[in-house]
C-alpha cells in the first residue's frame, strides 16, 4: 500500500513545474559548481606541491620549518571553511609559531557567497523539499480528496509514509543523477588522484544528503498534516525553513559566545611576544655574564667561548618553545570549548547537523583544521626538541648533522574512519528528526476528522 | 484606481498579512541586531587591545657583541615586532559585515634589510564555527527575508483574481485595466513598504540607542541611503512577483515560479558568478607569485655573478652582491606584485559585473559599500597598510641612524634612556595611525551603477507585467 501511494505521489510531482525546477538544479547547477570547484582544487593542489618543492630546498631546516596542509580531495563538493582556515604552520627555532592561510580565492566570497554541493542541498534543495511537501496533506484537505483517501482501506500511517517516500524520491532521483554526473566530472577534471576511500566518502556524502532531504521532507509533511489549508502550511514551511537554515545555527554561535567568551585574537599574539621578549632579555643577560667570564678567563679565540654562547641561545630557544606551547594550548583549549558548545547547539537545526556531517566527511570543517594544526604542532615540537638535544650533545654539529634522521611531515588528513566517526552524531540526530516527525505527522493526520 | 488601491490595502490589513509581516520583520531584524551587537562588542574589545598593546610588546635587544679586528665593537641585535593596530570597527557594520573579518585580523608589520613585509594572521584561535555560520546582519535579513516577503505580497496579485474570477467582475464593473493594475500594484507595495518602514524604524531606533553616533551627520546619511536602497530592492522583487502573477493563470503556478526565481536570484546567480569569473579571469596563486619573485631574485644574482666571476665565493662578496642587486630585484618584485594586483582586481570586477544579473548582489554591494565594509574599502585598507609600513620603516631607519650616530653607546647591552625615547617614537607610529575611511560621496560613487540597475530592473518588470496584464483575455 505504501508503495502504491509513494508511486502515485512521485508521478504526480514528476508532471508538475516544480519537478522541472528540481531537475534544472540537480542536473545543471550542481555539475557546474563541481566542475568549477574542481579547477580550484587542481590549482590549490598544484600550489601545495609547489610549496613542498620550495620547502625541500630550504637550506636552513635546522632553524626554520614550514608545514603545509594539502587541499582535501572532496573540496569540490564541500568547501567548508577551507578558504579561510589555516593551511600552513611555520616554525622558527627561537621564535613563535606562525599560522597562515594561503588561498588562491579573492575576497569576493565575503560579499557574494559561492555555491557548492553542501549549499545547494543544505539551502536550495531543502527549500524545494518544503515547497514539494507543504501541500502533501493540506492540499488533499483543500481539494477535498482526503475523504476519498480516508475511505480506502489504506491506514493513515501508510498515507503519510507513502507521501513522504514519494516526495523524497522525486527530489532524490534527480539529485542522484546530478550527483553521479558531478562525480564523473570531478574524476575527469581532477585526474586519477582519488583513493578508494574518497569514493566511499562520496557515497556517504550522497547518503547524508538523502537523509537530510528526507528529514526536511517529513517536517514539511508533518506541517502539512497539522494545518488546514495550503497557504498556511506554505507560510509555516517557509518560516521553519528560515529558522532551520538562517537563524538556529547562527544562534548556536551566539549562545556559545555568551556562555564561554574568548579573549580577542590579539591577546594570544601579544602574550607570545611577551614570552619571546623575556627569553631575549634573559639571553642578553646570560651573554653579558659570558663576556665577564671571557675577560676573567682571558679567552681570545671564538672557539673558546662560542660553545657557551650557543648553549645560552639553545636555553633561550628551549624555554621559548615551552612557553609558546603552554600559551597556545591554553588559548586553543578555550576556543575548543566554545566550538564544542557551538557544535552541540547547532545540532538543534537539521541544517546544522547536515553541514557539520558533510564537512567532517569531506575533511573541510573546523575539526579537520584543528586536527591539521595539532598534528603540525606535535611534529614541530618533536622536530625542534630533537635538534636542540642533538645540538646540546654536539655544539659543533653542522646543519646536515642536526637535521639528519629527523622524520618527514606527511599530512594526509584525517583517516576516513575518523571522519565517519565525527559525522555519526549529526547523522544520528537527522535519523532521530525523521523518526520524531514521522510520529508527529502520523499523529496529526490521525487526529484529522474528515467529517 | 484609488478605490482598488484602498481595497488592496484593506485586504492586506484586515487579513493580518501586514501585521504578520511587520512582526516577522521586526523579530528577524532584532535577532540580527542582538547577534551583531555581540560581534561588534568583540571587535571593539579587539580594537582597544590592539591600541593598548601596540607600544609594549616588542623589542630590539642587543644579545651579543664581539671585538672586530680593527679593535672596534660589533653587536648582534635580535628582536620582535609588535602586532599592529587593527582597523577601528564601524558601527555601520550592523547593516552589512562585508569584508569586516579582514579588518579584524591581527597584522604584523616587519622589516628585514630593505624588505618591508606585512603578515596577516588568520583568526585561528577563535571559534571556527563562526566561519561556518556567520551572524546574520541586516543585509542577510533583507536579501533573504524581505525579497521573499515582497514576492509573497505580489505573486498572487493578478493570478488569484484570475483564478477566482474576480478580475472579470472588476472589468465588467467598468474599471480600466490601467487603474486595476496601478491600484493593485501600488496598494500591495504600499502595504509591504509600511511594514518594512515600521520594522526599519524600530531597528534604527534600537541601534541608535546602542550606537548613538549613527544617528547624526554622515552616518545618518548612510543609514538613510541604506533604507532607500532596501526599499528599491523590495520594489524590484515586488515587481518581479507582479510580473509572474500577470503571466500565470493560477496562483499555485505563480507560487512555484516565484520561489524558483527567488532561489535563482538570491543564491544561484550570485553564487555562480565568482565561479565563472575564476574561469574567465584567472589569477595566479600566491605561491606562483612567490615562486616568480624567487626566480627573478636568482636570475638577477646569477647575472651579477656572471659579470663578476673573480669576486666569488667569499661571504663578503655575497653581501656585496646582495646590496648591488637589491634595487633591481625590488623593482622586479614590485612589477610582479602590481601585475598580481591588477589580475586580482580584474577577477573581482568580473565577479561583481556577472553577479549584477541578480538584484541581490547589487544590494549586497550597495549595503557593504555604504557600511564601509565593501571591496573598495578592503582595497583602501590594503593601501593604508602599505602607508603604515612605509612610516614604520622610515622610523626604524631614523632609529638606526640614531644608533649609528651614538655608536659607542650602542655597542653595550641594554638601552639608555635616550634610546628608549627614540624607540618609543617608532612604537607610537602604530598607536597613532588611523586608517582612512571613505567619505560618503566616494562610497556613493561605487554604488550608483547598482542603484541604476535596480531601477532598470523595476521599470522593466513593471512594464512587462503591465503588457502581460493588458494581453489578458477574460473570456
Amino acid at each position: 500500500m505504501i508503495r502504491t501511494i509513494a508511486e502515485k505521489e512521485f508521478f504526480l510531482i514528476v508532471k508538475t513545474l516544480r519537478f522541472l525546477v528540481v531537475i534544472l538544479l540537480c542536473l545543471l547547477i550542481l555539475p557546474i559548481s563541481v566542475w568549477t570547484l574542481s579547477s580550484d582544487f587542481n590549482k590549490e593542489r598544484k600550489d601545495y606541491f609547489g610549496r613542498l618543492d620550495v620547502e625541500s630546498r630550504n637550506e636552513r631546516k635546522e632553524s626554520r620549518l614550514n608545514l603545509f596542509r594539502p587541499v582535501p580531495s572532496l573540496y569540490p563538493f564541500v568547501r567548508g571553511i577551507d578558504d579561510e582556515a589555516v593551511n600552513c604552520v611555520s616554525f622558527h627555532f627561537r621564535s613563535w609559531n606562525r599560522q597562515s592561510t594561503e588561498s588562491t580565492q579573492s575576497k569576493t566570497h565575503m560579499i557574494i557567497p559561492t555555491v557548492d554541493m553542501a549549499f545547494l542541498v543544505g539551502i536550495v534543495l531543502s527549500g524545494l523539499a518544503f515547497l514539494l511537501s507543504h501541500d502533501a496533506i493540506s492540499g488533499e484537505k483543500g481539494g477535498r480528496t482526503l475523504s476519498l483517501i480516508s475511505s480506502s482501506p489504506a491506514p493513515r500511517s501508510s498515507v503519510v509514509i507513502g507521501k513522504w517516500i514519494g516526495i523524497s524520491a522525486a527530489l532524490l532521483i534527480p539529485f542522484l543523477l546530478g550527483f553521479c554526473l558531478s562525480v564523473l566530472l570531478f574524476a575527469f577534471f581532477t585526474g586519477a588522484n582519488l583513493a578508494s576511500g574518497d569514493y566511499l566518502a562520496l557515497a556517504l556524502l550522497f547518503l547524508l544528503s538523502a537523509l537530510y532531504i528526507a528529514a526536511i521532507t517529513i517536517i514539511g509533511v508533518a506541517i502539512s498534516a497539522l494545518t488546514q489549508n495550503q497557504s498556511t502550511s506554505l507560510f509555516l514551511c517557509l518560516g521553519i525553513w528560515g529558522l532551520i537554515c538562517f537563524i538556529l545555527p547562527q544562534t548556536a554561535n551566539a549562545a556559545a559566545t555568551g556562555l564561554h567568551p574568548l579573549a580577542p585574537p590579539h591577546e594570544l599574539q601579544r602574550q607570545l611576544r611577551v614570552v619571546e621578549n623575556d627569553g631575549l632579555r634573559r639571553l642578553a643577560e646570560d651573554n653579558m655574564q659570558l663576556i665577564e667570564t671571557r675577560r676573567r678567563n682571558g679567552w681570545t679565540s671564538s672557539r673558546e667561548y662560542d660553545p657557551y654562547r650557543r648553549i645560552n641561545y639553545l636555553n633561550m630557544a628551549g624555554n621559548n618553545r615551552e612557553g609558546f606551547i603552554s600559551l597556545e594550548n591554553q588559548f586553543s583549549r578555550e576556543s575548543r570549548i566554545q566550538e564544542e558548545i557551538s557544535s552541540f547547539a547547532s545540532l538543534l537545526s537539521p541544517y546544522g547537523c547536515f553541514k557539520q556531517a558533510v564537512m567532517s566527511l569531506a575533511g573541510t570543517g573546523p575539526d579537520s583544521h584543528r586536527s591539521f594544526v595539532d598534528e603540525a604542532y606535535r611534529f614541530g615540537e618533536l622536530y625542534f626538541r630533537q635538534i636542540i638535544s642533538t645540538w646540546r650533545e654536539n655544539p659543533a654539529a653542522s646543519s646536515e648533522e642536526l637535521i639528519s634522521g629527523l622524520p618527514q611531515f606527511n599530512y594526509r588528513g584525517n583517516d576516513l574512519n575518523v571522519r565517519i566517526g565525527k559525522a555519526t552524531l549529526p547523522a544520528g540526530v537527522l535519523v532521530l528528526v525523521i523518526i520524531v516527525f514521522i510520529a508527529a505527522a502520523v499523529f496529526a493526520f490521525n487526529r484529522y476528522d474528515v467529517r | 484606481m484609488r478605490n482598488v488601491l484602498l481595497k488592496e490595502l484593506q485586504i492586506n490589513l484586515y487579513s493580518g498579512k501586514m501585521l504578520t509581516t511587520f512582526l516577522l520583520l521586526v523579530t528577524v531584524f532584532l535577532i540580527s541586531l542582538g547577534m551583531m551587537f555581540q560581534e561588534y562588542q568583540q571587535r571593539t574589545e579587539h580594537y582597544n587591545l590592539s591600541i593598548s598593546g601596540a607600544g609594549k610588546d616588542w623589542l630590539i635587544e642587543t644579545v651579543w657583541s664581539w671585538e672586530m679586528p680593527d679593535g672596534g665593537l660589533n653587536s648582534e641585535g635580535i628582536g620582535t615586532f609588535p602586532i599592529g593596530k587593527v582597523k577601528r570597527p564601524q558601527p555601520l557594520s550592523y547593516f552589512a559585515r562585508g569584508v569586516d573579518l579582514e579588518f579584524s585580523r591581527p597584522v604584523e608589520y616587519f622589516t628585514h634589510f630593505d624588505h618591508a613585509k606585512i603578515h596577516v594572521y588568520p583568526n585561528h584561535e577563535q571559534n571556527l564555527f563562526k566561519l561556518v555560520f556567520d551572524p546574520p546582519d541586516l543585509l542577510a535579513a533583507v536579501t533573504i527575508l524581505l525579497s521573499l516577503l515582497a514576492l509573497l505580497f505580489s505573486h498572487g496579485l493578478f493570478s488569484r483574481e484570475k483564478e477566482e474570477g474576480t478580475l472579470k467582475q472588476m472589468l465588467a464593473a467598468g474599471a480600466s485595466r490601467a487603474s486595476i493594475f496601478g491600484g493593485k500594484f501600488i496598494g500591495g507595495f504600499l502595504s509591504l513598504w509600511l511594514c518594512f518602514t515600521g520594522a526599519f524604524l524600530v531597528y534604527a531606533l534600537a541601534l541608535g540607542f546602542i550606537e548613538a553616533q549613527i544617528m547624526s551627520g554622515e552616518p545618518a546619511a548612510r543609514v538613510a541611503s541604506i533604507y532607500a536602497a532596501c526599499t528599491l530592492f523590495a520594489l524590484v522583487f515586488y515587481s518581479l512577483g507582479a510580473l509572474i502573477s500577470a503571466f500565470s493563470k493560477s496562483s499555485s503556478t505563480s507560487t512555484v515560479l516565484s520561489f524558483f526565481l527567488w532561489l535563482l536570484l538570491i543564491f544561484i546567480v550570485p553564487g555562480t558568478s565568482s565561479m565563472f569569473a575564476q574561469q574567465f579571469a584567472p589569477v595566479p596563486s600566491r605561491q606562483e607569485v612567490e615562486r616568480s619573485k624567487l626566480d627573478v631574485f636568482q636570475e638577477v644574482q646569477e647575472e651579477y655573478a656572471a659579470d663578476h666571476p673573480a669576486e666569488r665565493p667569499a661571504y663578503r662578496d655575497g653581501v656585496e652582491m646582495f646590496g648591488a642587486t637589491l634595487e633591481t630585484v625590488n623593482e622586479e618584485h614590485q612589477r610582479i606584485e602590481e601585475e598580481y594586483e591588477r589580475l586580482q582586481q580584474n577577477q573581482i570586477e568580473m565577479t561583481l559585473d556577472l553577479s549584477r544579473a541578480s538584484p541581490a548582489a547589487s544590494v549586497s554591494n550597495i549595503l557593504s559599500s555604504l557600511s564601509l565594509n565593501g571591496l573598495e574599502d578592503l582595497k583602501l585598507y590594503k593601501s593604508e597598510q602599505q602607508n603604515l609600513l612605509q612610516q614604520i620603516r622610515s622610523q626604524l631607519e631614523a632609529y638606526s641612524r640614531y644608533l649609528w650616530a651614538t655608536y659607542p653607546a650602542w655597542a653595550r647591552f641594554g638601552r639608555t634612556a635616550e634610546e628608549q625615547r627614540e624607540l618609543k617614537r617608532v612604537f607610537d607610529v602604530q598607536t597613532q595611525y588611523e586608517y582612512a575611511s571613505m567619505d560618503f560621496d566616494t562610497s556613493m560613487s561605487f554604488v550608483w551603477l547598482d542603484l541604476l540597475l535596480l531601477s532598470i530592473y523595476t521599470l522593466l518588470a513593471v512594464a512587462i507585467s503591465y503588457l502581460l496584464f493588458l494581453r489578458y483575455d477574460p473570456r
